[in-house]
């Protein structure tokens, strides 16, 4: 049954979508230069270009639309994810899961949008000088977004890989909800991850893309921007150049292409890597540094039962119980959720080899895998990553694992296996590269077992790096935003503290993690700060 | 068996120290320089094989590569019983076997990664092929073609549980890259319960 695939018929209609590994065509002049064309540059290049503003959005990926997304998973992840979903951070220490493809990271998320939590601007507010970072002034934002990207609770009913949290919560007596989804006439099929084939997702790719190019925006993707040529204070163009087939590298044609006014929404690996390239001014060297990542640990559950996690709207049940922790706490907060259960990916996160692997893979129609997601940054012990480049270029993140993190992860394998095992669970496995099942919570936490404050050898699990099982589908930060120029790269309406004609309107702004899925965060801020931009 | 616990104790110190010195950017060539070091390795043919290119119908996967890789991923899939079947099949005939199209399904994953994700698994292949470093890092002294399962696990396991980041990381590296390259192939899917994808969207794309 035909789905209309609505970027490729608006391309018919004459939208301007130029491949920028080839030389590129005339153009009308921008207004505005937006670099990066996820949640962040796709809201921003909407409201400029109503407001009549000529943009120009770059986009490192290739153009992927409906029409090409057949529920693949190693086709997507190649030519849909950055290094082809085999990023990870500089040592290993975490996989780390990020689009790259025209619509950003918004093309392939599993369309979970909250609210950025009170708590959380709280901290924005009184730490980082950001006045508006309240429930109060944040509210209509996030509101006129949900609106536009069709942001509501999930009305089916959830996958059983979902219910196993809210089946696990009930009988623990701990809270749990349902998760808003940005999706319109959803087929609860389950493969958000690979691209939505039938355009139900209400990512960039259909929504704020299509309205920017409806209004003459010129979107060149397949592009990646090198440098920022910048002379006293002000950025004069970009250099860029075209990608090769397999987006590993630029060795297309190169170009420079100029504009007033430079807006950057590249994400949090490579906003900073694009500014240290560019030898962009940091006087109190603050580029790149307090990367997020909500680092992910994670459980799988066996039960006798049929799961088929692989089907359904991959999440659609969370809980915030341990989400939000006193200022003396030696552990962060953080979100439980369950991850689709495709088998390409379940296949890499289950852990072991050879017959303990297959054991387990065997398994994988009753499977349930949990998911924490920790909530990094609001502890002053816990500063985050650092974005550096290597030799070539390419921006690589530094993530060290703190004492924090691993009581964390300890506290957080516990949890999950509890409401797995309140769910019916018949064993329950901590993804560590010795975990090993377990048939009661007793023994579970006897395997896991940790001293606070310590590498923590009581159990038999190790604490260190890639032995705990690390992975991450949100970054963050980078390109801090604040009212203190000593410690922040932007102000508080994202403009560069020393490149006036540059802002950034992206999840590199964050101080902190967000501690919930951060698109409808970036959308909201995007869209507050993209309006300011042309109301000036 | 030789395990040779001293060196890699060795190894270890002298990697810390590199690491304090130069950051955690280049683990694989700190130990493959380490290690060349250790044995007094002059370097000239070690470059020579280093760069050798890709293989016939491969981009990034060398000859080395696919010699590795191919003798690793039989052990790293275990009693996968299609996997079993074909392997066992094909060893007689000449036709494209298991092993090679699943390494073409690995060697595209790497060819979409990143030049620093290509070169880290090049150096790990090195330092498990080079005959100076192979059985220092790997404890197993042999050709890898010629390595019996139990051979395979005793060295997989060395690093899983090593106290190197380096080798804990190459292990989860090779099994990751193994594990999905062949559980993303629809002929893996019987065995594991999975159906793919729904029938009406696969009727919906037979024209595209």
């Amino acid at each position: 049954m035909p789905v209309p695939d609505i970027f490729r018929e608006g391309m018919q209609r004459g939208w301007l979508v130029v491949d920028g590994s080839q030389p590129l065509p005339q153009l009308p002049p921008p207004d505005v230069i937006i670099i990066g064309s996820g949640a962040g540059g796709a809201t921003a290049a909407e409201i400029l270009s109503e407001a009549g503003l000529r943009v120009y959005i770059l986009e490192e990926g290739s153009l992927k639309t409906s029409t090409d997304f057949h529920n693949d998973e190693l086709k997507a992840y190649a030519e849909m994810y950055q290094e082809g979903a085999l990023r990870t951070s500089a040592d290993g220490g975490v996989a780390i899961l990020q689009g790259r493809t025209v619509g950003g990271t918004t093309t392939v998320n599993w369309t979970s949008s909250f609210r950025t939590p009170s708590s959380t601007l709280a901290q924005w507010r009184s730490e980082w000088g950001v006045d508006y970072a309240t429930d109060a002034e944040m509210a209509p934002w996030f509101a006129r977004m949900e609106q536009r990207l069709n942001v509501s609770r999930w009305q089916m009913a959830p996958n059983a890989n979902n219910d196993v949290i809210r089946k696990g919560c009930e009988a623990l007596d701990w809270s749990w909800d349902i998760i808003p989804r940005n999706v319109k006439g959803c087929w609860n099929l389950g493969y958000c991850g690979t691209g939505c084939p039938v355009n139900a997702k209400q990512s960039m790719l259909v929504t704020s893309l299509p309205a920017a190019l409806e209004k003459g925006a010129v979107l060149i993707h397949s592009l990646r921007a090198v440098k920022l040529d910048h002379h006293k204070g002000e950025v004069l163009g970009v250099q860029c150049q075209g990608m090769n087939s397999t987006l590993t590298s630029a060795n297309g044609p190169k170009v420079t292409l100029r504009a007033p006014r430079f807006i950057l929404a590249g994400g949090a690996i490579n906003n900073p890597g694009l500014l240290l390239r560019s030898k962009a001014p940091d006087p109190h060297k603050q580029l790149g540094k307090r990367t997020f990542l909500h680092p992910v640990c994670m459980t799988l559950a066996t039960f006798d039962t049929p799961i088929d996690g692989f089907y359904g709207a991959p999440q659609s049940v969370y809980s915030d119980h341990f989400n939000e922790v006193p200022a003396d706490s030696q552990r962060m907060g953080f979100k439980l959720e369950v991850p689709p259960m495709q088998p390409s990916i379940v296949a890499a996160l289950m852990g072991g080899f050879g017959e303990q692997h297959y054991n387990r893979i065997q398994d994988l129609s009753k499977s349930n895998l949990m998911l924490a997601l920790m909530r990094d940054g609001f502890f002053p012990d816990d500063p985050g990553g650092s974005v550096s480049i290597r030799s070539n270029g390419d921006a690589v993140l530094d993530y060290p694992l703190t004492d924090r993190l691993w009581n964390t992860v300890a506290e957080a394998y516990v949890r999950m296996a509890e409401i797995q095992f309140a769910a019916g669970a018949k064993e329950v496995t901590p993804l560590h590269v010795n975990g090993l099942a377990t048939h009661s919570i007793d023994t579970f936490k006897a395997q896991t077992q940790k001293q606070i404050g310590t590498q923590g050898f009581a159990g038999r699990l190790r604490y260190e790096p890639i032995s705990v099982r690390l992975s991450s589908a949100h970054v963050m930060g980078g390109c801090a935003m604040g009212a203190d120029a000593r410690m922040s790269v932007v102000d508080t309406h994202g403009r560069h503290h020393q490149l006036q004609n540059l802002s950034i309107m992206d999840g590199s702004l964050f101080p902190t993690s967000v501690g919930a899925n951060p698109q409808l965060s970036i959308y909201a801020l995007a869209a507050r700060l993209a309006t300011a931009f042309v109301n000036k | 068996m030789l395990t040779n616990k001293s060196d890699e104790n060795h190894i270890d110190k002298s990697r810390r120290g590199f690491l304090k010195l130069s950051g955690r950017s280049a683990f694989a060539l700190a130990a493959v320089g380490t290690v060349v070091s250790v044995v007094g390795y002059t370097g000239f043919r070690w470059q020579q094989r280093s760069n050798a290119e890709s293989a016939l119908n491969f981009s990034v996967l060398r000859p080395q590569d696919i010699m590795l890789f191919g003798a690793l991923l039989p052990v790293v899939l275990g009693p996968n019983p299609t996997f079993r079947k074909h392997l066992t099949e094909t060893s007689n005939d000449t036709g494209s076997s298991v092993v090679e199209n699943t390494l073409l399904q690995l060697d595209s994953m790497l060819a979409h990664s990143s030049p620093a994700m290509q070169k880290q698994i090049r150096d790990l292949v090195d330092l498990l092929t080079f005959s100076a470093t192979q059985g220092f890092v790997s404890g197993y002294w042999g050709n890898w073609q010629n390595a019996s399962l139990a051979d395979i696990e005793t060295f997989l396991q060395r690093w899983r549980n090593s106290k190197t980041q380096l080798f804990r990381f190459g292990y989860q590296g090779i099994c990751q890259l193994c594990q999905m390259a062949w559980y993303g192939r629809p002929e893996s899917w019987a065995d594991i319960g999975y159906p793919g994808i729904p029938a009406y969207l696969r009727g919906s794309h037979a024209g595209s």
